[in-house]
């Protein structure tokens, strides 16, 4: 562990020699509250102040924001992918603690790695990302946050369907200095039942129940975080997540299971928030390692065993130039260097090897006067790009200005409005391909969208019912252009072309209520009009495949003395599978519920159904007279949700 | 080809949750599910009535949704139905009054469709994941050649139900699956074309292709053939003289392949034809038109003859063959050849006229078509 911790340390001297810690910091952005925002830059977004019903994942710390619909398939140690506001998930961009976590490889983002413990909160913007975070994405940001205090020493142990079992445990060392270890194993078998139609859509006789097996889950992650009060107000924060998993991979419905993939990750980082002589700067170093192998890939009658390495570099730095009551001027610069390296035992050269640098840079310029703010910035991005296999660079600038204004009624009601013109640079996969299988296209074009917002907050006493209620209403729209798809371009082959182009409506409602004897309610309700714009024919005017029209989510709570009980409904509604709009795709709905008992030493325990209504049997129980349609919520590999499951969690703090 | 989404399909999986293409027998609890279906009666016997009838298979490019069309070529209109069936579905005459759709990897069924109701009337599975190719119907059996298996499935007809396996992984390359893809019947003989691909690399052609006879009253094989290309991707084209033909693509980007005559060897080389033979179809007993990928990713008509071995461009299309102009199906009783044309924004089904050497008319399908078969219903 010392050297562990030393390691850290090395890492931050990087900074720490650069940076000289004195005074008052600018200090982080404080949660999200909703109809509390003080600032235009966080005009964009959205976020519950405390849910109803207490999270234990990822995705159900995501999916109380109406703005994100959450996909997953499999069990609790699967991977949902998250479309903010019906964008691509690849259009989102994720940090934990301002580490970017999308890979410039494939454009993706590996999610698997973030345990619901490792953070205290998230903050969603699902309009952009913030010139401060320096990376580029249509889809808004996610981030997760470290908390920013250190808490107490607790222990949490989580157990539950498909053998699911979670044990955490984190333990401080408060001083002047205070450093916190968190550790957590997790692991799910998830061999779930799901309805198998065969294959046949028009033949219920030969439907049945399937087991799908080979779904292991283990992760390993190991979370040390040390401050470092330089002055009554600069910090500086090391923190390195280190993630060990394996993982089966389920593949398709029609296949057998599709071989384990094993990792390890490491994402290190220094923080320092303080002052430069008057300045006041937050600066980042980073640096995220990864060795992933997938062993046991079936192609043809034998199986292929992929390993894959990278690295990424990054250093990023926030400065205010200026910081009035009337206004704030602060710039952003970084760089970020990354190198993907993947090898396969049947191909005796690599498959790829690419290295990207970025040079974000951004500024902007708030200022107000009374009830008004408003905020102007932009953003650049300088891509160089390397395919080191076939010797061809690449070098991309592009902008991003955006512009945002708050008007703010009274202490605690506003309107707010945002605009602006964002990118995504395209993936080194969409541009230089994959020998098994990808054409590379040096031509591809960035993606591009306006995109618009508006919305009102507001928060006020009533005398009836709740005591107060909280009530947010957004209203959102997205033009997208050069979208990239995969077009099939020969025999065993596709290339990724900008022939997409998509208009997104969507609006929002957040509504919530708490009373004086403990009962709490939260409604949000999203809608969302995603039409394919494409010049393809049977494609303009098309509903975008996996955009539910409409989807309502109602949690509600009720306290007292030691117990709670928590209850959910989501509503999903009906959507397409396809880009004609052939396939059609039912509603669906999720009941769960959480019973809770805090036995004060004894630890605070929690019963949690999910899924009660068992929307997998359910579906599966469904058919019209002309063809069998099971309405499902499934994710990439097409398999529905597992049905029922129960979870049993204790957590006590020392 | 769905085969051909391979490469594609594990450059997706690989990080998001994995693919698997299967080859081998079928498991004893999967060789229980093949071939289930309603008990019902059809009576595959008798001619098709009804007018002459184009039945296309059409699908988005994204190879996610398909949907059957019906082109009545007396009146010359499109029915505006859509009934679903899987992407990249073949179409293929079928016996009586019913058409049989090939549904392939991912759903991996036979499709029963009255062709004048225009409706399915049955399914049946062969099996997930093994990928079927083509269907032949013999007394009231049903052989299907399905490519990530070793054995030809044999189902009975009326009443639906499993017949048998006939195992032809004796004529299979190194991989031990012998890539079974299109079909053609002749009497009591079927012939099966043996594509013989690496499985195990991407689905390369390492090989020559072959072609196996079965006897279908005694359901054994009765010989192979070695071809003398590799990676032979069309149906079998016959003319009056008792002549069959296939053509083989090769190696992508290489020109080695061509149409050849079985027994007889090479006929009509790519060299000759201008690129990579995508498909062909006889006009004639002599001649007939091919589709060519150039070198240039452009798509040509070409016509050939066999006795001359001479070719002509008559048409160039400036999209790459996988968005443009895919398959051909030449039109009985006319001289003309009907063209999957897949572009991007003016997808359609077009008319050539052979006897005229121009197009004739396109006919929009909605999604862009991709096979074409021909029957009755109109």
């Amino acid at each position: 562990m010392r050297t562990y911790l030393l390691s850290c340390l090395a890492v931050s001297l990087t900074l720490s020699t650069s940076i000289i810690c004195e005074t008052t910091s600018a200090s982080l952005p404080a949660i999200k509250v909703l109809g509390k925002k003080k600032s235009s830059h966080e005009s964009s977004s959205l976020h519950v102040e405390s849910f109803p019903v207490e999270s234990f994942t990822v995705a159900q710390s995501l999916e109380s924001s109406p703005a994100i619909l959450v996909r997953q398939s499999g069990g609790a140690g699967s991977v949902p992918q998250f479309l903010v506001r019906g964008q691509d998930p690849s259009q989102t961009r994720f940090f934990f603690e301002g580490i970017p976590l999308k890979t410039s490889q494939y454009g993706v983002t590996h999610l698997e790695l973030l345990s619901a413990n490792h953070f205290s909160r998230v903050e969603v913007a699902p309009g952009q990302i913030s010139t401060t975070l320096g990376e580029d994405g249509l889809g808004g940001a996610i981030h997760f946050r470290l908390p920013e205090t250190f808490s107490r020493p607790a222990v949490t142990m989580r157990t539950g369907a498909f053998g699911y079992l979670e044990a955490y445990a984190r333990a401080a060392l408060p001083n002047r200095h205070p450093i916190q270890f968190a550790a957590e194993y997790s692991q799910a078998f998830e061999d779930f039942l799901y309805f198998d139609n065969n294959g046949t859509l028009f033949n219920s006789a030969d439907d049945r129940i399937r087991r799908r097996e080979d779904n292991l889950f283990r992760r390993i992650s190991f979370l040390p975080h040390a401050r470092f009060n330089l002055s009554p107000s600069s910090t500086c924060d090391l923190f390195s997540l280190n993630v060990l998993r394996e993982q089966g991979l389920p593949g398709p419905v029609s296949a057998p299971t599709s071989g384990v993939w094993r990792g390890f990750t490491q994402l290190n980082s220094a923080i320092y928030r303080g002052q430069i002589k008057t300045i006041p700067v937050h600066a980042q170093v980073y640096s995220v390692w990864s060795q992933d192998g997938l062993r046991g890939i079936p192609q043809g009658s034998r199986s292929i065993d992929y390993d894959s390495h990278s690295l990424t570099l990054g250093v990023r730095s926030t400065q205010t130039w200026l910081q009035e009551t009337n206004g704030t001027f602060r710039t952003t610069i970084g760089g970020q260097w990354e190198r993907y390296q993947m090898e396969s035992s049947s191909s005796v050269s690599p498959l790829f090897d690419n290295e990207r640098f970025q040079l974000p840079m951004g500024a902007d310029v708030e200022w107000g006067s009374g009830r008004l703010r408003g905020n102007v910035g932009i953003q650049g991005h300088l891509n160089k790009s390397r395919a080191r296999t076939q010797a061809s660079v690449r070098q991309d600038f592009f902008l991003s200005p955006r512009a945002s204004v708050v008007y703010t009624f009274s202490a605690s009601t506003r309107i707010r409005l945002a605009g602006g013109y964002f990118y995504r640079a395209p993936s080194m996969m969409e541009l230089y391909g994959r020998p098994d299988g990808l054409s590379a296209n040096p031509l591809l074009q960035e993606e591009r969208a306006w995109k618009v917002e508006g919305g009102w907050d507001g928060e006020w006493r009533a005398p009836f019912l709740f005591h107060t209620w909280k009530l947010s209403y957004t209203a959102a729209s997205a033009w997208g252009k050069n979208l990239i798809s995969y077009l099939q371009n020969a025999q065993a082959s596709a290339v990724a072309v900008n022939i997409g182009r998509a208009n997104i409506l969507s609006q929002e409602i957040l509504v919530e209520g708490k009373d004086a004897h403990g009962f709490s309610l939260a409604a949000g309700w999203s809608w969302l009009h995603a039409i394919n714009e494409s010049e393809i024919d049977y494609q303009k005017g098309k509903e975008l495949p996996g955009r539910p029209r409409q989807r309502l989510r109602v949690a509600a709570r009720y306290e007292k003395n030691k117990w709670a009980l928590g209850y959910t409904w989501t509503l999903t509604g009906a959507t397409y599978g396809d880009v004609a709009n052939l396939k059609r795709i039912g509603a669906v709905g999720d009941h769960a519920i959480q019973l809770s008992w805090n036995g004060g030493k004894w630890g605070e325990w929690t019963l949690e159904g999910r899924n009660l209504a068992d929307a997998t049997t359910a579906a599966a129980a469904y058919k019209n007279s002309e063809v069998e349609s099971v309405e499902n919520i499934s994710g990439v590999s097409g398999y529905p949700v597992p049905g029922r499951r129960i979870y049993l969690s204790w957590k006590v703090e020392i | 080809m769905k085969n051909s989404h391979v490469g594609v399909a594990l450059l997706v999986c690989v990080w998001l949750g994995g693919c698997a293409d299967r080859g081998g027998s079928d498991s004893p609890s999967e060789q229980s599910q093949l071939c289930i279906a309603p008990n019902i009666s059809l009576d595959f016997s008798g001619s098709p009535s009804g007018g002459a009838t184009l039945w296309v298979s059409t699908v988005d490019h994204f190879f996610s949704a398909g949907a059957l069309k019906k082109i009545s070529l007396s009146e010359g209109s499109v029915d505006s139905r859509n009934l679903p069936v899987s992407a990249d579905a073949i179409v293929r005459e079928g016996s009586g009054r019913y058409l049989f759709i090939v549904n392939r990897l991912g759903t991996d069924s036979i499709q029963v469709v009255d062709q004048l109701s225009f409706k399915t009337v049955v399914e049946f599975s062969v099996g997930r994941g093994t990928n079927a190719q083509d269907i032949a119907v013999f007394n009231n059996k049903a052989y299907i050649t399905r490519h990530n298996a070793k054995d030809i499935l044999v189902c009975d007809l009326n009443p639906i139900g499993f017949n048998k396996l006939i195992d032809v992984s004796p004529w299979a390359d190194k991989d031990g699956i012998p890539e079974m893809s299109w079909m053609e019947k002749e009497g009591a003989h079927l012939r099966v074309l043996l594509q013989r691909l690496d499985s195990t690399d991407q689905y390369l052609a390492k090989g020559v292709g072959a072609v196996l006879t079965l006897n279908m009253e005694r359901d054994e094989v009765e010989g192979v053939k070695k071809l003398t290309g590799k990676n032979p991707n069309t149906p079998f084209r016959s003319n009056g003289r008792g002549q069959t033909y296939v053509s083989s693509l090769g190696v992508w980007g290489v020109n080695d392949g061509g149409i050849e005559e079985l027994d007889a060897g090479l006929v009509v080389s790519e060299s000759q034809l201008g690129g990579e033979a995508i498909d062909f179809v006889l006009t004639d007993d002599a001649r007939g038109v091919a589709l060519v990928s150039t070198a240039e990713n452009h798509t040509a008509l070409v016509s050939f003859d066999l006795s001359t071995r001479s070719t002509e461009m008559l048409s160039v299309s400036s999209t790459p063959s996988y968005q443009g102009w895919s398959q051909l199906f030449a039109i009985p009783g006319t001289k003309n050849v009907a063209i999957a044309d897949r572009s991007l924004k003016d997808s359609a089904v077009r008319v050539w006229n052979t006897a005229e050497r121009k197009f004739e008319r396109a006919i929009e399908v909605g999604l862009p078509p991709y096979s074409i078969g021909f029957g009755s219903g109109s």
